[in-house]
């Protein structure tokens, strides 16, 4: 925690901007694509920060290209003006912008040659938070670490889900794969999970 | 089996996916079964994006981007449109002609409006200009008005205000349904004219809803407290208290020919309590500001019409039988095709949706 005592940062206040529960993003779409209100866009930009740069990380593995790809997205919704309004769904069309601009990264900077999806193993960013880890009991400690061993498709998916908040429908839409497959992934998911945290689960426990 | 089906359960909750029942069920597993219950409470956990050093760069991320998002040219709102601005617009004539001059046609028949009701007594505001917001249906908006008040309107509805209040009152109308925030100010009364009923308050919270169409037009008192008085009935006055509800019957000769002969009753105006929601006690009747369509032993038929101006469709009804049954329902940014799915769970009946037309039949 000291760490964070010199500098002027306020800590509630970021934790203010960044519930993810909070904004409505319709709203604050409708106020961007004709009132051009920046107030709006800096709010969805911090609302989505953490999870698109993860995202994009995921595919790229480097934090630096990540924020790059992330502001480019957003600074092309900024410039789509009025027609942003269009997008039905703002959550999932930037996951998929993300991806998108993600894989041609990898093309023009890795000489990768047509990329598919698939193939690309998912890695999510490491746990950055300090006082979460260090508030963590050990069970939740091992849960993450279950969750980090999932196999990539199911990680992703459960990421995603569980994390993002994003329905089936959406998940389906990003990885280009049908809502019963997402779904197979996120049974599959909890099917190793409660494997994995078996020793852990019992009621006794509590 | 029974573990996948579990799991099925536990991954549709977690992705928000699950129906009614499937809840139901998952909740008689885990009520019965203590591994599986103590598997839900333990993935409660999740390892979370917004932690601080995240929300730290995030805003220096944001801080680089915003130099480049200055350099943008500021674009006037569209001309095509008279949906809500969410913020009253400033005045700036220049920008905003065209808007104007596509709400042209609006104002003139507000103007006649406005003379017909400004004849019986307030003539003075007659002269003021006034903004008309109205929402399409599928639309809602929220609207601040000059005093502070706040308005969130319902889809398919309309309210009218002027630019500036008098100075000893304050008067909109409204056809449609829209929630009210009142700005407090005992000095200045805030007036709301619907066609069978006009709702005097100083400063609370409430709802209204005066659909034409509608059978009834309502007013639901969440705080404070409302005088409502009727223009068919000048002597007939009622003070509304928090939670209670105020019904007034639409005169037959608006109503659909259907609904008509069946206002037989003689009930014009009934006081009752509002209604809460049974699973998680929000108030039914201000659900809609939140995004959500709930119904309570509402007859399919004027459900219908609440789905035709919530997903701007059109539904033609051709099964005597569906048009009376009750239903309950709680849906949360559903699309119209997962609500008539889970409609029919609970009542079988079958539908066509025609994506192009709009047009749903059910039969």
């Amino acid at each position: 925690m000291s760490h964070w005592d010199n500098s002027s940062i306020n800590k509630k206040e970021f934790y203010q901007k960044l519930d993810t529960k909070a904004i409505d993003i319709v709203e604050l779409q409708r106020n961007v694509a004709l009132f051009r209100n920046d107030e709006a866009f800096k709010t969805l930009f911090l609302y989505f920060y953490g999870s698109l740069t993860n995202f994009a990380y995921s595919i790229t593995k480097s934090e630096e290209a990540a924020e790059e790809i992330y502001s480019d997205v957003m600074l092309k919704i900024w410039d789509l003006g009025e027609s942003l309004q269009g997008i039905n769904n703002l959550k999932s069309y930037l996951y998929r912008a993300i991806k998108n601009t993600s894989l041609n990264y990898l093309e023009k900077y890795h000489k990768l040659q047509s990329i598919d999806f698939d193939s690309i193993s998912i890695e999510i960013l490491p746990l950055h938070d300090a006082d979460a880890q260090i508030l963590a009991n050990e069970f939740n400690r091992f849960a993450i670490m279950a969750i980090k061993s999932l196999p990539p498709k199911c990680q992703i998916v459960y990421k995603l889900i569980r994390e993002d908040g994003l329905s089936y429908k959406d998940v389906s839409e990003i990885l280009n794969i049908s809502v019963n497959t997402v779904e197979g992934h996120m049974v599959n998911a909890l099917k190793k999970l409660q494997k994995s945290l078996g020793i852990f689960l019992h009621p006794a426990q509590n | 089996m029974y573990q996948e089906r579990f799991l099925q359960l536990l991954s549709r909750k977690f992705a928000n996916e699950a129906t009614i029942q499937e809840l139901d069920e998952f909740k008689r597993i885990i009520d019965t079964d203590t591994n599986y219950k103590a598997l839900y409470d333990n993935l409660q956990i999740k390892s979370s994006n917004n932690d601080f050093i995240t929300a730290y760069k995030a805003n220096r991320a944001y801080e680089l981007l915003g130099k480049k998002l200055r350099k943008m040219p500021q674009v006037a709102p569209p001309a095509d449109t008279y949906i809500t601005p969410l913020v009253q617009l400033k005045k700036t004539p220049t920008k905003y002609y065209f808007l104007y001059a596509s709400v042209a046609a609006i104002f003139i028949t507000l103007f006649f409006t406005a003379i017909k009701i400004y004849n019986s007594g307030q003539a003075k505001s007659a002269t003021l200009p006034h903004n008309e917001i109205a929402t399409l249906k599928g639309q809602k908006s929220k609207i601040l008005l000059p005093d502070g008040t706040q308005v969130w309107l319902n889809a398919d509805s309309k309210i009218s205000y002027p630019e500036q209040f008098a100075a000893d009152i304050r008067e909109v109308q409204l056809v449609g349904e829209a929630f009210f925030d009142v700005a407090h100010n005992k000095e200045k009364p805030f007036i709301i004219h619907t066609k069978e009923m006009n709702i005097k308050v100083l400063g609370t919270a409430f709802n209204v809803r005066a659909y034409p169409k509608d059978e009834v037009s309502e007013a639901a008192l969440i705080r404070g407290s409302i005088e409502v008085s009727f223009p068919n009935r000048p002597n007939q006055n009622l003070i509304l208290k928090p939670n209670e509800k105020i019904a007034v019957k639409n005169p037959a000769e608006l109503l659909p020919e259907n609904k008509a002969s069946e206002s037989s009753s003689n009930t014009v105006i009934a006081i009752n309590n509002i209604s809460f929601s049974k699973s998680d006690s929000t108030i039914l009747e201000t659900a809609w500001k939140n995004g959500r369509l709930v119904f309570d032993s509402k007859p399919f038929s004027s459900l219908a019409e609440d789905l035709e101006r919530w997903y701007d469709v059109t539904i033609v009804i051709d099964n005597a039988q569906i048009e009376k049954k009750l239903f309950t329902a709680n849906f949360n940014n559903e699309t119209i095709e997962d609500v008539l799915h889970f409609l029919k769970l609970s009542y079988s009946f079958n539908y066509t949706y025609n994506k192009e037309s709009k047009l749903i039949k059910i039969f």
